[in-house]
């Protein structure tokens, strides 16, 4: 038996001196120690360590040991006691008959499921009838009532409408084919939507007699859907049909589907000098027939899925809405469309002002549908596939331009994720879009700091801002920390130093005197 | 049932009717615990105090440090007088009383551990006095033992469970394989492996012995 590596020498050697080779193994292990001489310098190393280690002084013994364990052992006793409201031996019968009782409850649920189900889904209907009562109590108000011809082309062309002129609010729907659609409502900024005119439309498309009335039907239903679309309950809640971002890609549909393929060119050009987020493509199957796209944006009446928001819930409904008679009631259409304007700010501040729903998304009982809120704004996202938003009836002749995005300023839905810096005295959070975060770092002589941006930092969107003053204390505690770091460090290498010192004087010979 | 038809009485009755009359103190670890089981408290005692010792001096040998070697031998007879009526002898007390204050000693490592990792300002603190303690030795008496000590706290929690059962408290390998539940070719190469570490680590101190 020849150990073929080191390993297998110490470990042999290792058991050796234990005691715990058999009588072959240690004649063999003799044998080699005589022979080797380094083995036998290992040997005795390993020996003088295990000396070394036997000859470890025991501690002190400990007086009062079992005192103090018994105490602590009663104390223990007790609190386990306490935690129990009966005596602890009564403790596995107190078991079985739980477990008795929640096997019995278990077979009556299970055999009374159909009727809980009822009872649960009677209790859910009951919930949601209250929150609508509640959110929705008062008068309810469409938001658009006066929206012109004019107004629902542009629509359609940009997806936007203006709320409220004054405080520069507008909705503005917004869609992407992978994640669904986004209705926002927030100010416009310094973003500036192009104004189009149905006039400029005619001048540049040129349709003729037949088409411009198909158009001008269009245009009309559209603006129909648009104001019965968003519904304002006060400055309580705001009531918004899911299907208003798809409205627009059929509005322009349509359009496109009347248009002989000349004029659709013209129309493209059109499109595309006023740079609207849309382009037309050609469908395979050729356009639809303007008639079926009409007839698809007429079917849906009746009872429809609406997104409620409150400053704090939000919930996807069904609401019968008669538009008519609810145009009957409100009357008196400029005021009202004033009051209107006002509810729509007073809301937006008021979901502004809860911490929770500036930062918090949530999502809404349909699974499909997430609001967010932000300081000036809220965005509802619906994912496609959602049933509330059908899918598009016909092979859609419009797809997003994805190459120029100015005029809308379009927002991608929100991804990303929300970052949040603490410190003892101040703390600062932003939300990162992965696709549109822009970080700017200035010279120190130029107002210093670092901002970061959202999308384009000439519209002025500011996230973030580090101005020098907190940038220097960022860099001073940083500095401190590393201060402190080097100098253990520095007492360590110290130490090591004087060891060293000491090792060598000890292995100098003496001096002779 | 055996054949005769009497009742076989555990091992432990047989020595329990034959020690009846013999104090506590002498009765062995099965007569002791047996007594236990039957509800006599102060047999427990008595196992206490016959191991309380080396336990202790397990759990320092392994720590290094005195404040927490009362804390934790309490929580290994505390541990051990709740997992009593469990015991069903299949191995020696100690050995079982060994694997709990190993146990033990592993869970308080890897809680600190965690700590170290969750708390910057804990891992400058201890990872100092870590250093340091293999570093910094003053020059008294037992200088040696310091050295060895600081020696040991510089292996890995499994060599060092293993070399100081084996080397300081003189377990046989079976019994270590047991109190780590490991197979015992794993107690050789850890005591091999922990003993070649050490060896490294404590070269300069043990040429000096030579």
């Amino acid at each position: 038996m020849k150990p073929q590596t080191k390993t297998e020498l110490s470990q042999l050697l290792s058991s050796y001196l234990d005691g715990e080779l058999d009588e072959a193994q240690t004649h063999a292990v003799e044998t080699m120690l005589s022979q080797n001489p380094d083995a036998q310098k290992e040997l005795e190393e390993l020996s003088a360590l295990k000396n070394l280690l036997a000859s470890k002084k025991p501690l002190p013994p400990s007086y009062g040991f079992w005192t103090r364990f018994s105490l602590e052992l009663e104390r223990r006793k007790k609190e386990e006691e306490n935690l129990l409201p009966f005596p602890r031996k009564f403790l596995p019968v107190v078991s079985i008959g739980a477990a008795v009782v929640v096997l019995v409850i278990g077979i009556v649920l299970f055999q009374q499921r159909a009727t809980l189900v009822d009872y649960v889904s009677k209790q859910s209907e009951r919930v949601q009838k209250a929150v609508e009562d509640n959110v929705l109590k008062g008068a309810l108000m469409p938001l658009f009532t006066h929206i012109d011809k004019n107004q629902a082309l542009q629509f359609a062309m940009f997806g936007t409408l203006p709320l409220d002129a004054k405080a520069g609010t507008e909705l503005r729907v917004n869609e992407d084919s992978a994640s669904g659609y986004t209705i926002d409502v927030d100010k416009k900024g310094a973003r500036k939507t192009p104004t189009v005119t149905v006039q400029e439309f005619v001048d540049e498309v040129q349709p003729n007699r037949v088409q411009f009335q198909i158009i001008d039907s269009l245009l009309d239903l559209g603006r129909a859907k648009l104001e019965g679309s968003v519904l304002v309950a006060e400055d309580k809640a705001m009531a918004v049909n899911p299907e208003l971002s798809r409205w627009n890609r059929v509005m322009l549909s349509g359009i496109a589907a009347a248009l002989e393929p000349d004029q659709r060119v013209r129309f493209e050009r059109f499109l595309q000098s006023r740079k609207a987020p849309y382009m037309l493509v050609g469908g395979r199957r050729g356009p639809e027939s303007p008639e079926r796209i009409y007839h698809s944006m007429r079917t849906p009446e009746g009872v429809t899925h609406f997104v409620v928001i409150s400053p704090d819930s939000a919930l996807v409904t069904r609401l019968d809405i008669d538009l008519d008679s609810l145009r009957r009631h409100t009357g008196g259409m400029a005021e009202k469309q004033r009051t209107v304007a006002v509810h729509v700010n007073s809301l937006i501040r008021r979901m502004a002002e809860r911490e929770m729903a500036v930062s918090q998304q949530y999502r809404v009982p349909a699974p499909r549908v997430r609001v967010s809120g932000d300081s000036e704004s809220f965005s509802i996202q619906v994912s496609t596939g959602w049933e509330g938003v059908p899918s598009m009836p016909m092979e859609p002749w419009v797809r997003p331009r994805m190459s120029e995005q100015v005029g809308t300023g379009r927002r991608q839905p929100r991804g990303g994720f929300n970052v949040q810096f603490g410190g003892d005295d101040s703390s600062f959070f932003f939300n990162l879009d992965m696709d549109s975060l822009m970080v700017r770092m200035g010279k120190a002589g130029n107002g210093g700091g670092i901002e970061v941006f959202k999308g384009d930092p000439r519209m002025g969107n500011r996230v973030f801002q580090f101005d020098e003053r907190g940038l220097q204390q960022f860099l001073d505690s940083a500095f401190q920390g590393k201060k402190r770091k080097m100098s253990a460090l520095d007492s360590l290498m110290n130490e090591m130093d004087k060891r060293e010192r000491m090792r060598k004087e000890k292995e100098l010979p003496e001096p002779r005197r | 049932m055996t054949e005769s038809g009497h009742i076989k009485q555990p091992m432990a009755y047989q020595t329990l009717a034959q020690a009846a009359e013999a104090p506590l103190q002498a009765k062995s670890d099965e007569v002791l615990i047996t007594l236990v089981h039957q509800g006599e408290q102060g047999a427990y005692r008595i196992l206490v105090e016959r191991y309380q010792e080396r336990i202790r001096n397990l759990i320092y040998s392994i720590f290094r440090e005195q404040q927490v070697v009362d804390d934790l031998s309490q929580e290994v007879f505390i541990k051990a007088y709740e997992a009593l009526p469990q015991f069903r002898f299949q191995s020696s007390f100690y050995t079982w009383l060994y694997r709990i204050a190993v146990n033990k000693s592993r869970d308080e490592l890897r809680k600190r551990k965690v700590r170290r990792w969750f708390s910057l300002q804990t891992m400058l603190d201890s990872g100092d006095k870590e250093l340091g303690s293999k570093i910094v030795v003053e020059q008294h008496d037992n200088e040696l033992q310091e050295l060895l000590a600081a020696g040991l706290k510089t292996l890995p929690e499994k060599y060092r469970i293993a070399i100081i059962l084996k080397d300081i408290d003189g377990l046989s390998y079976e019994e270590i394989a047991e109190i780590m539940e490991c197979e015992i070719g794993t107690v050789k190469s850890r005591l091999s492996r922990a003993r070649a570490m050490l060896r490294k680590v404590l070269e300069p101190l043990l040429k000096e012995n030579e």
